[in-house]
């Protein structure tokens, strides 16, 4: 052994050790400290890795009658620190701002675990399929939309949505919604993630004011009303879709077709996400290369990191990294073991937990460890439409569904015409999550139309994208999108 | 009486939560309470100004990329170590077969207690091994005397400098270092490692 392993190893003692030993001494004179050199290589690192996107602008012209606009975010913008400003001012803002933080923090916390449940459970339903497709939906999207139904509707319909959304009450629950929502929100020019709601009323329907503004209010959602199913209605609905989506799901919001016949009530509900890598991939790194699909084998765009530090976690049937993204959003990248499926990951709860309880677990109770990692991504532009009903049905919720059963007295007044009583007829969501070099880039839309494992090795693990896997964006513990990339 | 001149600074698990937040106030909260900190162990160790400043704000870089991941319990000591790492590289660089003035000379000359000989095969001790060696060395001693040994080899103080902060004269700070040296390599030989 030399003396420099010795210094080295000293370097590895105990943190609590090396703490007692500073603050036991007297304070003591730090030679020559140069404050202002030192701020101008901070500035000098920032400038490095701040990035910036800008959210593409879409004109939104609705021609239809606004009953309740949407309340804009109400979260205090985090106060920023000004050069020759005072510190102390600026602490106390900050003090502020962490309080209404950690108000909201509370209730993200409480909504975490029943929105990871519901994103589990239909996850199964909604992504299942050894097979070439693509499948992608938005958990916190739908359960947003769903929320607002729970809002809307009154006696079993009510008590049925709550179960099937884990809250024990709606009052709680439109906190909850509230936090979560402004939890997500960010639109700062550095990362774009904005969840948009709208409910669509037909022009005979007689609605209770209180209720849309509540619903303005709570769930950030604007309340309009037209003939529903009219050419004119439907495409107020497309111009508000691809307004919220970037354009991102121009093919597929560009034309909303609500059919004409007893149609009363329709949601929409957008998510519009938008970040870059913390660390970029190069495109000189880029590889052509095989991806083993189901039906054979196809060549596929894989971005490469080789020896890229990471965290490496692992589970029963998979292995899975996760990419930072800016504001600290997670992109999780899921491979089946070999002889795995993504069904086989999917039919448990365990990748869920592992992407929804970075906030709330310890680093030592989760299977994680920091590795180096050549890792191999294929890039992928996945857009899937799926009809969430059955998949609602098959978790227990049908009354939403039932013309006779469905109550909405709450929210709008009774009418002699049947076919005015409003009842969910589909709940639609179409979802589009596109990664390349620099970043994601997601969106999504729901429309509901009311009518074995073991630790992994200590060296370098190659981990390669090349068959089919399961991925995922979180924040904060919320899973924003959960799909599977079948043939990239 | 005296608070108004105390400088006020964000408790720690906040600086870590902007870290994770991608804030760019982490750096700047960061080097307002610990720069002092980190500067002095990189002064230590180097003994340029120059090269101190460069090592801190490495640093700054280093706690960046490295929140997230981690969520250091203890983030005075987790910064305290990057500083160290990245100070002890720079002087190794730096100082290649010379000497540079300065404690880490005279640690270096110190610590040929604990090694050994030359002619010896050198035995590899690998990280992790590493961490669990010096925790049960350090477990072993009175806390006064793990103190110092900590001052003296991983923060590079001075024996003087040690001496006036623990009331010790510095032949007995300098003594306590020696029975600890030798303590360490007794540890080091029935570990096989010398």
């Amino acid at each position: 052994m030399k003396k420099e392993q010795i210094v080295d190893m000293i370097g590895e003692a105990p943190d609590n050790y090396v703490k007692d030993a500073k603050e036991y001494k007297k304070k003591r004179r730090i030679p020559f400290p140069q404050w202002s050199k030192w701020m101008g290589g901070i500035a000098a690192v920032l400038a490095l890795v701040i990035l910036v996107n800008n959210i593409p602008t879409i004109p939104l012209v609705i021609s239809a009658k606004a009953v309740s606009v949407a309340s804009e975010s109400r979260k205090t913008e985090r106060p920023k620190r000004k050069n020759g400003g005072d510190p102390d001012e600026w602490r106390s803002q900050m003090d502020l701002w962490y309080a209404e933080r950690d108000a909201r923090d509370v209730l993200v916390e409480a909504a975490s675990p029943s929105i990871a449940d519901f994103a589990g459970l239909v996850s199964g339903e909604v992504l299942s399929g050894v097979d070439d497709i693509n499948r992608v939906w938005s958990p916190v999207n739908a359960y947003i939309a769903l929320a607002m139904t729970a809002e809307l509707t009154g006696s079993e319909t009510q008590a049925q949505v709550l179960d099937v959304l884990g809250a024990d009450d709606a009052a709680e629950l439109r906190r909850q919604i509230s936090a979560v929502w402004e939890e997500i929100y960010e639109n700062n020019g550095k990362e774009i993630s904005v969840l948009a709601n709208s409910l669509w009323l037909d022009k005979d329907v007689e609605y209770v004011q209180e209720k849309m503004d509540s619903i303005a209010y709570d769930y950030y959602a604007s309340v309009y009303q037209g003939d529903l199913g009219s050419e004119k209605t439907n495409r107020a609905m497309t111009n508000w879709m691809r307004n919220q989506t970037g354009g991102m799901l121009k093919d597929r919001t560009g034309n909303v077709q609500i059919d004409p016949e007893d149609q009363v009530l329709a949601i929409a509900s957008t998510i519009y996400f938008q970040s870059k890598w913390v660390d970029e991939f190069d495109k000189a790194d880029n590889t052509q290369a095989i991806f083993h699909a189901v039906s054979g084998d196809v060549e596929a765009t894989f971005m490469n990191k080789e020896e890229y530090e990471m965290n490496y976690n692992w589970g029963e049937d998979y292995g899975a990294v996760q990419i930072f993204l800016e504001n600290g959003s997670f992109m999780w990248f899921i491979l089946p073991d070999e002889g795995k499926t993504v069904d086989d990951v999917l039919a448990s709860d365990e990748y869920m937990k592992m992407i929804t309880e970075v906030y709330s677990s310890k680093d030592e109770e989760r299977n994680s460890k920091r590795m180096k990692v050549n890792l191999s991504v294929p890039q992928f532009d996945v857009s899937a439409g799926v009809n969430l009903k059955e998949s609602l049905r098959n978790i227990g919720l049908s009354e939403l569904f039932d013309p006779a059963g469905c109550d909405f007295s709450p929210s709008f007044l009774p009418s002699d015409d049947f076919s005015l009583n409003p009842y969910v007829a589909s709940i639609h969501q179409d979802t589009r999550v596109k990664i390349d070099e620099q970043g994601v880039t997601a969106a999504s839309y729901i429309e509901i139309i009311g009518a074995g494992a073991a630790e992994p090795p200590d060296e370098i693990i190659d981990f390669v994208l090349d068959r089919p896997f399961v991925f995922a964006i979180t924040k904060r513990d919320i899973p924003l999108f959960v799909g599977t990339v079948n043939m990239p | 009486m005296g608070r108004a001149n105390q400088k006020q600074t964000m408790p720690d698990d906040r600086i870590v939560e902007l870290y994770w937040e991608r804030s760019e106030s982490a750096i700047s909260e960061t080097a307002d309470k610990y720069g002092d900190y980190c500067h002095y162990i990189a002064y230590n160790i180097l003994y340029n100004r120059e090269d101190a400043e460069e090592s801190v704000n490495d640093t700054w870089l280093d706690a960046w990329n490295n929140m997230p991941p981690h969520k250091p319990s203890i983030l005075s000591t987790f910064l305290g170590k990057i500083t160290r790492r990245i100070s002890v590289d720079r002087w190794r660089k730096k100082h290649a077969g010379k000497r540079g003035g300065g404690e880490m000379d005279l640690v270096l000359d110190e610590l040929e207690d604990c090694v050994s000989d030359p002619t010896d095969i050198e035995m590899v001790i690998e990280q992790q091994e590493m961490v669990r060696v010096i925790r049960e060395f350090l477990d072993a001693l009175p806390a006064t005397e793990r103190r110092v040994f900590l001052r003296r080899y991983w923060y590079m103080d001075s024996v003087a400098g040690i001496a006036l902060d623990y009331d010790l004269t510095e032949i007995k700070t300098a003594s306590m270092l020696h029975r600890k040296r030798k303590k360490l390599r007794e540890k080091l030989e029935s570990e096989g490692y010398l």
